[in-house]
């Protein structure tokens, strides 16, 4: 009984708190998570499986809009961070 | 004009380019210099400074005589009224301001006796 | 003119406040008028108004004083304030460029990459024509010093000599400027750093042309012995105008050219 509320608990977790974004707006926090992502990937691999803390990072802090817009430049070349 | 300009600066370019400070002027002769260039009322303002007279427009304060009706404060002015104002007490933060006129000996609100004389212009 | 009994200058009646105020409306109008049609002849007539404006009323000027001896010790105090109070608000103006360029690189936003200058800009290297335009502000900084002595010194032609080396330098750094401007790999539409960049140097050219205009009215009035010993208000204004932008320039080549870089 009270694994299964542990491990419900654990799949409902959102983004913890990070101290370099001390401040109400999240947006740089959401940015640095997804830039880290794919830097992750970059270095690991596409199968290196802690990478996928910053993606659950990311999907909780961005609005899905921007992580679409974000992905379209990334595949035509111009996202403006460095991967 | 830039053709002149630039003969100008050509011209004296010889001569004294190689040498700095071709002569050191002494202030006297500065000031000669530049009291022969000036003119109109800035002349005349340099030519009562030469002259001693620190205060040739008559903008100073006045330190008031004894004030009494038969031996009044003197004001000059080179008009038919001037405006003056008393600073009553040595530390008195405001001033009496009152109209002066000639021909009119006045007294102020501290007391004193002012009297408007012809000044002599400039 | 018969008794001159204070020492003010009470000015004649004159048109170029109102036809300071025409040029100012229709140089508005004229600059709308070409953002938006691209239609640049409302704004030229606004320049040529704006420009015998200026001519006329500051030839008035050089009348009073020089000529007819209106500036007296006390006008030229104010004269002196009136300028420093110019100086200031120049420097308040400068100061807004200042802040709009470091809000915008001390914390890039994420849509220049979170870095600055940000991604996909490539700067000049501060330490080749910035570096060299730096070398020419502070000669002639110099320069004009030297001027402004060999004035004091009654020592005619050497102020000549040293004022038309300061022209000379601040009509070198125009072009060189100019040359960068062209040369530029980004543009004033190449995001904020485009923006901040082009903004803040622009305006700075755009004061070293009024400077250099300034000192070469300074050097026409010394070629025609305007200027004497104790008084030469109108050079030694212009040569704090000079030295104004000069310092600007400093702080424009250390914060935007190197540091933000």
């Amino acid at each position: 009984m009270s694994t299964s509320i542990m491990s419900n608990v654990e799949a409902l977790s959102t983004a913890p708190f990070d101290a370099r974004f001390p401040n109400q707006n999240q947006t740089r926090n959401c940015w640095q998570n997804f830039v880290d992502f794919y830097r992750c990937r970059k270095v690991k691999g596409d199968d290196y499986e802690p990478c996928n803390y910053f993606k659950k990072v990311y999907q909780s802090l961005c609005p899905n809009s921007w992580v679409e817009k974000w992905q379209e430049q990334i595949e035509e070349g111009k996202f403006a961070g460095k991967i | 004009m830039a053709s002149l300009a630039l003969r100008k600066v050509i011209s004296q370019v010889p001569r004294n380019v190689l040498y700095l400070s071709t002569r050191s002027l002494s202030k006297n002769l500065v000031d000669t210099f530049s009291m022969e260039h000036a003119t109109g009322l800035e002349k005349k303002e340099m030519m009562a400074k030469a002259a001693g007279n620190e205060n040739p427009f008559d903008m100073r304060v006045y330190k008031r005589g004894p004030g009494t009706k038969t031996d009044p404060n003197i004001i000059p002015s080179a008009y038919e009224e001037r405006l003056i104002g008393c600073i009553c007490e040595e530390d008195a933060t405001c001033i009496n301001w009152m109209w002066l006129e000639k021909g009119d000996p006045k007294r102020c609100e501290c007391g004193y006796w002012f009297k408007l004389v012809d000044a002599k212009p400039l | 003119m018969a008794k001159h009994t204070h020492p003010f200058h009470m000015v004649d009646q004159s048109p170029w406040p109102l036809t300071g105020a025409l040029s100012a409306l229709t140089l508005t109008m004229g600059l709308i008028k070409w953002f938006h049609k691209m239609n640049p002849n409302l704004l030229m007539l606004a320049m040529f108004i704006t420009l015998v404006t200026m001519i006329q009323w500051w030839r008035d000027i050089i009348r009073e004083s020089t000529f007819q001896g209106n500036h007296t010790s006390i006008v030229m105090s104010g004269l002196r304030w009136g300028m420093i109070l110019f100086i200031v608000s120049e420097i308040l103006f400068f100061a807004s460029f200042f802040w709009a360029f470091f809000h915008s690189s001390l914390s890039p936003s994420i849509e220049l990459g979170s870095s600055w200058p940000p991604s996909g800009i490539s700067p000049f290297n501060p330490f080749q024509i910035p570096l060299l335009n730096t070398a020419i502000l502070l000669s002639s900084g110099v320069t004009i010093t030297w001027a402004h002595h060999s004035i004091m010194e009654n020592n005619h032609p050497q102020s000549l000599q040293a004022l038309f080396l300061t022209i000379i330098l601040g009509l070198y750094f125009t072009s060189l400027q100019a040359w960068e401007y062209w040369e530029a790999p980004f543009s004033i539409a190449d995001s904020a750093y485009g923006t901040t960049f082009f903004v803040a140097t622009g305006f700075h050219g755009l004061h070293v042309i009024i400077g250099t205009s300034f000192l070469s009215i300074c050097f026409i009035r010394l070629m025609f012995f305007h200027f004497s010993p104790n008084h030469h208000f109108g050079f030694e204004a212009a040569a704090w105008y000079w030295h104004f932008v000069d310092v600007v320039w400093l702080f424009l080549f250390i914060s935007i050219y190197w540091w933000g870089s």
